[in-house]
């Protein structure tokens, strides 16, 4: 390769279409086709009716000499058939310049190129032939000159649709209603549709059936190949996603008859193809009329040229590349091919002998079965037959005509293009890279390709039928490749559709570069794609002749890119019998080494494991990956996937990393899986395996785990694996341990919550006494789950959050989790609970602290098990204040109770037992005084005096304090029911005393209102004394 | 659990929190320390104290006051800062174990690496490597319960990983702990030789003598290398002039298929 000249030279070289070429390089670059087939009668739809041609030599060189010269001077009329860049256009332009050198004399040679590939393009080609430009009907010369003349675009493609809605009025009035076609009113209906403004857009828009027919008519700078110039039935597509926007319009503001057409083509699923094909029976007739000419113009161009030749005694060869440039009136010029110059009536014809390209979809669609049977020969060019030595001579003659300067080439072309003297470049660049030997010895280079990237990039780039022809061959690969190198040696390869490239390689030589620490991140996936791609991808060092070729690429081809060079992998000294090239295999080197025969479970085992490689490929080239699924072989990923959770679960030394086994739980017991993969189909993962090369081996070892070790590490290479896999472990510990800790960035304090949710139960439920600040860690310990007292005189709101507890605790224990969290287990554990004690205590200590506070602790967490525990504290946070305020309140109600009645609201227990005292003299007298009132119970509460003491010394502290958990704690304890029967007794003293005033009152009143007196102060007399003693002591001063 | 028999319920762990304790509480009577860990309120099952207690005192990392039944640190507290410092503690005075059923179980695993990796399906659950490992060295006497208490400290001293109860020999995290605790240099190229005398003694419990002397290193040994490696905590080297080349076990996928000359310490990672 000569870059410097490459630069300059690519893109004439390279240019697509035969046409453009010059004639220097269109040499330089032909390689005799080999795909090429005959036949005598050709049926595209079934290949048995197909005749072939009676030789076997269907050379190039055998077709010239026997057909194309014609030798037995005969009518004939040859198709060269075959895909769009099959390579129909190069072969007849080959033998258009063979025919420059061999023609005969006497023999015309008329060929009409490709061009622009428009009628108007064809015209004027016509136009500059010696035998146009005598013709005799001066007017039809007239009018071919004006079909050259140039109309606006916009005013072309009107007038094309306008004449389409012409040729439909008219046959509308001739009311010929032909059934198979359209009605009478579809085509009123049709006419309508088109006229409808965004039906006429859409109609005219680029690639759309008046653009594409356009690009027929005019004439333009730009290479039109094969373009179907016609209706299509996908133009009338309008209720797809695509063209929704039209149908709205259409329901919305068309006229009656457009939206009945509209809705007729949704409803009735052949109606598109009726329209399709009633508007393609008048394409002809528009094509013709939009140049300015006139039915049977061109038949009488042929059959006069004809006339002329004869009179010359002259005979017509005439070449046309593509039928198609003839679009609109090729029935015209098949008639005057196709008549022979022998029939009656003819015989002021000249023998005619025409080749005619045309593509397979079009001779299959729309060449008439009589003009099929005028064929002569069909020459027919298959896709994908190209050996790989045509590949080889194919791209490194366009690589060497790139180096060579054109001067050079068209002096060579205009020498005679002679073989011998065929010019090959002086190579700079690619030494050391592969050759293709010409049959005369010499040896074209192959840089920047090597003959594994020549075939490689074929099968892949040219992944289908179609696009394996020699268009596609420079298209897809020797031009982007060849810029990818003149762009930039130390990146190459670095074309963009060559990333994904999938060569089923050697695992082992993926290991060897992923795997390495020696080689720069950055170079790996392009030393990998280099090996698999110019290299034939094996893992093995081929020593030829002291020479190192690794990957089936010489050592000096890695120097020479930057590229690290292997050098552990498997070495092979080819011997020269080895290296021999057997001629039944082309280039395939024979191996000195045997390869081990495999049993039929192996071989199995190996083919399911590349295919679950292959998709790992594609999910590393931007696919998606399908785990969750429990059949086929993503089945065997989805295991994969499970089989890795479980090896980190097994792996990883929890306790010591800081993660609780229940933490660990909980998230098993979740809808999140603890690993999951980018871009993977459906569910909810907490750490996400990247699409990478290092996942990719990951999964591998999991699958070739299940697949080849049948669940065990047995297997070849299973060693590597699991130590790919140890290490990798260790590599993504902290990520795991940091998602299990972690969520969204902030650490999951469950454990935390836990403790104070129980904190919580212990409080409401009494479990806690004296003050807050003393409250211990072996008291947390010790207060098991409890019930609630059924009998409390706790307030309705404190009652309704003990429930509120107790229904937490009976459905996700909050104690549980907080022992278990600092439960350090053995193996997968018990019952048996030893304590991490330091940690729990200083967690303890700090919720204590903060009066469990822990509102401030905001984070979510999509792990149910964890977020429902935060929740729920935070739900009984919540209901703490109200439960207090309404205990308080109560309370308060209670002691305002007791002072009113006793005028006091503490008591010691002394002053409980006068009272007591008191109480049962009073109860003695009324008795004794024959009245009545009831003994209230006593004797309990002389039992419990000194708790109704500390009940209401504990009822005046809560009503006096204001620390929140102390009076928690007391009034957890519940006073009130300390001293319910206190309160009642007192209450019924009150009442008591009260009524037995009121009955001595009444007694009184009675005996006033019986004896007329009143009744006697029983201590009248000793009030008196007193007086008088007091007027006494007052006198003695 | 370091004397003569393992003990399932001594695990590092618990080990690491009874020194925890003792760092904070300062000596502590042994009964009050029990209850620390197993309240009474908990203790309706056999306490486990006892054997966490003496591997403690196995391991030198607590003591026993004598006549006092009180216990205290015998170590620096920077030994106990966490489990990583506490496990470089233990992996440096190793060889002080030597006599210990455990000791002498890691080295005939480690020896025999390769043949336990590779043993048949129905023997690869760690209560099943007795069986094996019993003929390997008859003087072992192992059972079930000593193995599945081997591997709370095999793992957890670096000498390999569980999976599915089955012990893969890789002992890089002990090998790791080596070199730390050594005065080798970063960034230093050293000749095999030279870099496995400098993890010695402690080295010893995973590399015989003869492996040493026949430049062999066994499966775990090889793995721990090459995991290092590949972590790039070390570089293995091989150059083709070395007359003391080392054999790592035959991996031909890895970077490193066997032989190696030279190690260079490129530092923590």
């Amino acid at each position: 390769m000569r870059l410097e000249v490459a630069k300059n030279r690519i893109t004439e070289v390279l240019r697509a279409d035969t046409m453009t070429t010059s004639k220097g390089d269109f040499f330089a670059t032909h390689v005799p086709l080999q795909n090429i087939e005959i036949y005598t009668k050709f049926d595209p739809n079934d290949a048995k009716k197909s005749v072939k041609f009676r030789s076997k030599d269907v050379s190039e060189d055998y077709i010239f000499k026997n057909i194309i010269l014609n030798p037995e001077d005969k009518h004939q009329f040859i198709l060269v058939m075959g895909e769009s860049g099959a390579g129909k256009s190069h072969l007849i332009r080959w033998y258009n310049a063979c025919l420059e050198n061999y023609v005969r004399e006497n023999e015309i040679v008329l060929f009409i190129r490709r061009n622009d590939n428009t009628l108007k393009g064809t015209i004027k080609q016509l136009l500059q032939h010696n035998e146009i430009k005598g013709l005799n009907n001066k007017e039809l010369y007239e009018r071919l000159l004006k079909a050259t003349a140039v109309v606006s675009e916009s005013m072309l493609k009107n007038e094309i649709l306008s004449k389409f809605r012409i040729h439909i009025q008219d046959d509308l009035d001739t009311d010929d209603t032909d059934e198979e076609q359209l009605t009478y009113t579809d085509k009123k209906r049709l006419i309508a549709f088109l006229k409808y403004s965004k039906i006429e857009e859409k109609l005219k828009e680029i690639n759309g059936p008046i653009d594409r027919i356009y690009s027929k008519i005019a004439q333009s700078d730009k290479v039109m190949s094969d373009i179907n110039a016609m209706f299509e039935v996908k133009d009338f597509n309008i209720d797809d996603d695509e063209n929704i926007d039209l149908l709205n319009d259409i329901i919305a503001d068309a006229d009656r008859d457009t939206k009945a057409l509209a809705n007729k083509i949704n409803t009735d699923p052949d109606y598109k193809e009726k329209i399709t094909n009633y508007l393609n029976s008048f394409l002809d007739e528009v094509i013709q009329s939009c140049s300015g000419l006139q039915a049977g113009d061109f038949e009488e161009i042929f059959m006069e040229i004809r006339r002329n030749l004869r009179k010359q005694g002259k005979s017509l060869t005439i070449l046309i590349e593509d039928i198609t440039s003839f679009t609109g009136v090729n029935i015209e010029l098949l008639n005057a091919l196709t008549t022979e110059h022998t029939g009656q009536g003819n015989q002021d014809l000249c023998r005619i002998s025409s080749v005619i390209g045309i593509t397979s979809g079009y001779f299959k669609d729309h060449f008439k079965a009589n003009y099929r049977d005028r064929t002569t020969l069909f020459v027919y060019l298959k896709n994908n037959i190209f050996s790989e030595e045509y590949l080889y001579e194919f791209v490194g003659k366009y690589l060497n005509a790139m180096s060579v300067s054109n001067d050079e080439i068209e002096a060579w072309a205009k020498g005679g293009a002679l073989p011998e003297q065929y010019p090959i470049h002086k190579i700079d660049e690619g030494e050391n890279w592969d050759y293709y030997e010409m049959p005369d010895g010499r040896k074209l280079n192959l840089y920047p390709f090597t003959k594994y990237a020549i075939i490689n990039l074929y099968n892949y780039r040219l992944s289908t039928e179609q696009l394996k022809t020699p268009r596609y061959i420079l298209q897809y690969i020797i031009e982007p490749v060849v810029r990818d190198i003149l762009v930039d040696q130390v990146a190459f390869p670095n074309v963009k559709e060559l990333a994904n490239y999938n060569g089923n390689p050697s695992t082992l030589l993926r290991s060897k570069i992923f795997d390495s620490q020696s080689i720069n991140k950055e170079d790996k996936e392009r030393m990998f794609l280099f090996m698999c791609l110019w290299g034939d991808g094996s893992d093995k060092i081929e020593i030829r002749n002291d020479k190192k070729f690794i990957s089936g690429i010489s050592e000096e081809v890695y120097k020479e890119l930057n590229l690290p060079i292997l050098d552990n992998l498997q070495k092979i000294k080819m011997t020269d019998v080895s290296v021999h090239k057997s001629e039944e295999e082309g280039k395939k080197v024979v191996q000195s080494n045997t390869i081990k025969p495999m049993n039929s479970e192996i071989i199995k085992n190996n083919q399911k494991v590349q295919k679950i490689i292959a998709i790992l490929e594609d999910w590393l080239s931007g696919g998606i990956i399908n785990v969750g699924t429990t059949a086929g072989n993503e089945a065997i990923l989805s295991r994969a996937r499970d089989n890795i959770i479980k090896y980190i679960q097994n792996a990883i030394n929890w306790q010591i990393e800081g993660v609780a086994l229940d933490n660990l739980k909980k998230v098993n017991d979740s809808k999140f899986s603890l690993i999951g993969f980018e871009r993977q189909a459906r569910g909810n993962y907490l750490v996400e395996l990247k699409a990478n090369r290092q996942t990719q081996k990951i999964v591998e070892a999991f699958v070739r785990w299940e697949v080849e070790g049948n669940n065990s590490w047995n297997f070849d290479n299973g060693d590597y694996y699991a130590l790919a896999v140890e290490t990798w472990a260790e590599q993504i510990k902290s990520s795991i341990i940091e998602a299990l800790n972690y969520s969204k960035g902030k650490n999951v304090n469950y454990k935390k919550f836990a403790i104070a949710l129980e904190m919580y139960r212990q409080l409401i439920f009494g479990q806690i006494r004296g003050k807050w600040n003393f409250y211990k860690s072996n008291t947390f310990f010790e207060n098991d789950v409890c019930n609630i007292n059924t009998s409390s005189e706790h307030s309705r709101e404190w009652i309704s959050l003990q429930e509120q507890i107790k229904r937490i605790f009976d459905q996700i224990d909050p104690r549980k989790t907080a022992l278990q969290c600092y439960n350090l287990i053995q193996g997968k554990g018990g019952n048996k609970i030893y304590l991490d004690r330091t940690k729990f205590d200083k967690d303890f200590t700090e919720i204590k602290k903060s009066q469990l506070s822990l509102e401030d602790i905001k984070y979510e967490d999509d792990i149910k098990g964890r977020g429902e525990i935060k929740e729920q504290f935070n739900n009984i946070s919540a209901k703490i204040n109200t439960a207090y305020n309404a205990e308080r309140n109560k309370i308060l109600a209670e002691r305002d109770t007791i002072e009113q009645i006793l005028g006091c609201n503490t008591m010691n227990v002394e002053e409980i037992s006068d009272l007591l005292a008191n109480a049962q003299s009073f109860y003695d007298e009324v008795g004794n005084a024959k009245l009545y009132a009831e003994y209230p119970a006593l004797d309990s509460i002389k039992r419990n005096k000194n708790k109704i003491s500390e009940a209401l010394s504990s009822i005046n502290e809560i009503l006096s304090n204001n620390d929140v958990f102390d009076n928690l704690i007391l009034m957890s304890h519940d006073p009130l029911k300390a001293i319910s029967g206190f309160t009642k007794f007192i209450k019924k003293l009150k009442d008591d005393i009260e009524r037995i005033d009121n009955q001595m009152k009444k007694e009184e009143n009675r005996v006033i209102e019986e004896t007329g007196h009143t009744i006697r102060d029983p201590y009248q007399d000793e009030r008196d004394t007193i007086d008088e003693c007091d007027v006494m002591m007052r006198k003695l001063g | 659990m370091f004397d003569n028999t393992m003990k399932t319920e001594a695990i590092p762990e618990r080990v690491f929190a009874l020194c925890q304790q003792l760092l904070l509480s300062g000596p502590l009577k042994e009964e009050e320390l029990r209850t620390k860990f197993e309240p009474e309120c908990f203790s309706d099952k056999t306490a486990y104290f006892g054997m966490v207690r003496d591997a403690a005192i196995q391991l030198g990392l607590i003591t026993n006051i004598p006549d006092d039944n009180t216990l205290e640190l015998n170590v620096d507290k920077k030994e106990i800062k966490s489990y990583e410092t506490m496990r470089m503690y233990i992996n440096r005075n190793i060889s002080r174990l030597s006599l210990s059923q455990f000791y002498r179980t890691t080295k005939v695993s480690m020896i025999n690496s390769y043949d336990l990796f590779s043993v048949d399906k129905d023997y690869q659950n760690v209560s099943k490597m007795p069986l094996t490992l019993n003929k390997m060295d008859e003087n072992l006497n192992l059972d079930e319960g000593c193995m599945r208490a081997w591997r709370f400290w095999a793992t957890f001293l670096g000498f390999g990983y569980l999976h599915d109860m089955f012990f893969m020999p890789n002992a890089s995290n002990f090998i790791y702990d080596c070199i730390r605790n050594s005065n080798i240099s970063k960034n230093k190229e050293y000749p095999i030789y030279d870099f496995i005398q400098h993890l010695s003694p402690s080295i010893d419990i995973c590399l015989s003598e003869k492996e040493k002397n026949e430049r062999r290193l066994n499966f775990a040994v090889s793995n721990a290398f090459r995991a290092l490696h590949d972590r790039g905590i070390i570089k293995l080297k091989y150059t083709n002039d070395r007359q003391d080349e080392w054999n790592m076990i035959e991996m031909p996928m890895h970077e490193f298929t066997s032989i190696i000359t030279d190690v260079v310490y490129l530092g923590e990672k």
